[in-house]
C-alpha cells in the first residue's frame, strides 16, 4: 500500500510538471500594434504575462487610444463627442461643454506653455494650420511646394495668446474668447495620452510595459530578461554614419525626441519642418533634432519640453533643464555633432 | 519507507526536473528572429542569422525586407517618404516602420 502511495505521489509530480510546462498560457514577450491613432504607430509590449491579460490590456488601451484620438482632433467632429475640432469652430461664440478628458488635456496644454515659457503653445493653431496645409499640397503636387504667404503667417500669430483662453473647470467648459484662434495639441498630445495609458496599464495591475506613442516611449519595470526596458534614439541622417548615439536605459522613465527629418517638405531645394516657432512662425533651425528623458509620468512634459528646446537657442535649452529636476536633454546639431545635458543616458 | 521506496521516489522526482529543465531550456530558445507585422497582425517570421528577401505586400504598396549578414533592413519600398529604408538596420531596441503600409520589423528572440 505505502509503496503504491509513494509511486502515485512521484506519479503526479511528474504529470503536474508535464502539463504546466506544456498548458501555461504566459508568454514571454507580447506585443501590440495600432496604425492610425495620432496620425503614427504606436505598440504596446508586456512580458512575462498571461494572453488573457495581455488581450485585456491591448483591448483597453485601443479604446483609450481610439477616444483621446478623437477628443483631440482639429480636423474632424466625431459626431456625440466634442472634439477639439468643435471648440475651435466654436471660438469666439461662448463657451462649449467638454468631456473631462478633453478638459484636462486642455489645461495641461495650459501648464505645459507656462513651464516652457511659452515655447510650447497649444494656441499656435492658426500658424501650425497654415504649414500644414502647405505640406498637403506640397505631398499631392511636390513639384509646386511653396511656403505659406508671409502676411498670413504675420496675421495668425497675432492669434496666439493663451489667455485666450478660459476653462471652467466646474461647468467643464472652453471658451476660446479670439475668433481666429485655434488650439492644436499636437506638441504635448502623445506625451499627454502617454501617461493616462500608464495609468490605465496600473489600474489593470501591470507593473512592467514598455509603449511606444509615435516615437514617444514610456517604460515601467523590466523586460523578460529583467534588464531595464532600453530605447533608441533615431539616427536622423540619411547616410546613418554621421553621429555616435547612445542607447537610452528607461528605468520607469519616458523618451521624447522632437525633429525635423520625417514630417517635413521641401521647397527650392530646402527642408521646411513641421515644427513651427511661436516667436516667427517659421520652423526653427537650431537642430535637426532634441530628445527628452524624464519619469514616465511626465512624459507629457518631457513632450512639450523636447518641442520647446527644439524651438530655442542651445543655452536657453540648457538652462531650462538644468532647472528642472529629473529631466535631461540631448541636443543633435546639423553637423553630426551633439550635445547631452549631465544626467543624460538613463538608468543607473 | 524502505530503501527502495525512497530511491524509486528520487529517481522519479529526478526524472520530472529533468523534464522540466529541458521544456524550459526548449522555451527560452537561442537566436534572434526578424518578425514582420502588417496592419498589426503576424505576417512573417525569419531567422536572422539566413540570408533572404521578402517582398512584403500590404493594402497600400510593398515594402522589401532583405536580411543580409545578421542584419534587417528595408531596401525598397512604395511608400512616398521612404522613412522605412532611412531607418537603417533593425534590432532589440528600435523596429522600422512604414506608417503608410502599415508594416514593421522587429527583431525578437525566438519564442
Amino acid at each position: 500500500m505505502k509503496k503504491i502511495c509513494v509511486f502515485c505521489l512521484a506519479l503526479a509530480i511528474c504529470i503536474s510538471s508535464f502539463t504546466s510546462c506544456a498548458k501555461t498560457s504566459m508568454k514571454r514577450t507580447q506585443t501590440k500594434e495600432y496604425f492610425n491613432y495620432f496620425d503614427t504607430f504606436c505598440s504596446l509590449r508586456i512580458d512575462n504575462v498571461d494572453e488573457e491579460a495581455f488581450s485585456v490590456a491591448a483591448d483597453e488601451l485601443y479604446k483609450l487610444l481610439c477616444d483621446y484620438d478623437a477628443l483631440l482632433d482639429i480636423y474632424d467632429s466625431h459626431g456625440e463627442t466634442v472634439s477639439l475640432y468643435d471648440v475651435n469652430k466654436n471660438a469666439g461664440k461662448g463657451a462649449t461643454k467638454v468631456d473631462k478628458r478633453l478638459f484636462d488635456a486642455i489645461a495641461f496644454g495650459i501648464e505645459a506653455h507656462e513651464l516652457t515659457d511659452g515655447y510650447c503653445n497649444i494656441a499656435l493653431g492658426s500658424v501650425i494650420s497654415l504649414w500644414h496645409t502647405e505640406r498637403e499640397a506640397a505631398r499631392r503636387d511636390p513639384k509646386n511646394s511653396k511656403l505659406p504667404d508671409g502676411e498670413l503667417i504675420r496675421e495668425a500669430l497675432t492669434h496666439t495668446d493663451i489667455s485666450s483662453i478660459i476653462l471652467d473647470e466646474a461647468a467643464l467648459t472652453v471658451e476660446i474668447t479670439d475668433p481666429s484662434l485655434s488650439l492644436d495639441l499636437g506638441a504635448i498630445a502623445k506625451g499627454y495620452v502617454g501617461e493616462r495609458a500608464c495609468e490605465l496599464l496600473e489600474s489593470l495591475g501591470h507593473e512592467s510595459f514598455l509603449l511606444n506613442l509615435g516615437g514617444n516611449v514610456l517604460a515601467k519595470g523590466k523586460s523578460y530578461k529583467n534588464a531595464y526596458w532600453s530605447a533608441a534614439i533615431e539616427d536622423p541622417f540619411e547616410k546613418k554614419t554621421k553621429v555616435e548615439l547612445p542607447t537610452v536605459s528607461l528605468n520607469s522613465e519616458t523618451l521624447v525626441t522632437s525633429g525635423s527629418y520625417q514630417r517635413f517638405y521641401t521647397v527650392d531645394g530646402k527642408n521646411y519642418s513641421h515644427i513651427v516657432s511661436h516667436k516667427d512662425g517659421m520652423p526653427p533651425e537650431y537642430f535637426v533634432s532634441v530628445s527628452v528623458v524624464a519619469p514616465y509620468m511626465s512624459s507629457g512634459l518631457a513632450d512639450a519640453l523636447s518641442t520647446a528646446l527644439f524651438c530655442m537657442p542651445l543655452e536657453d535649452g540648457q538652462a531650462l533643464i538644468d532647472s528642472l529636476d529629473e529631466i535631461d536633454a540631448l541636443w543633435i546639431f546639423e553637423d553630426g555633432s551633439t550635445t547631452q545635458s549631465q544626467g543624460f543616458g538613463g538608468a543607473k | 519507507m524502505r530503501k527502495s521506496d525512497i530511491i524509486l521516489l528520487c529517481a522519479i522526482l529526478c526524472g520530472a526536473l529533468l523534464v522540466l529543465g529541458i521544456s524550459g531550456s526548449l522555451m527560452l530558445g537561442k537566436g534572434n528572429e526578424v518578425v514582420v507585422r502588417v496592419g498589426g497582425e503576424e505576417y512573417a517570421r525569419l531567422p536572422l542569422d539566413k540570408d533572404a528577401e521578402l517582398l512584403i505586400e500590404s493594402e497600400n504598396g510593398s515594402n522589401l525586407l532583405v536580411i543580409k549578414d545578421g542584419r534587417a533592413y528595408i531596401s525598397e519600398a512604395t511608400c512616398p517618404d521612404l522613412i522605412c529604408v532611412r531607418t537603417g538596420y533593425a534590432d532589440e531596441r528600435k523596429s522600422i516602420v512604414c506608417l503608410p503600409n502599415e508594416v514593421t520589423v522587429s527583431i525578437e528572440e525566438k519564442q
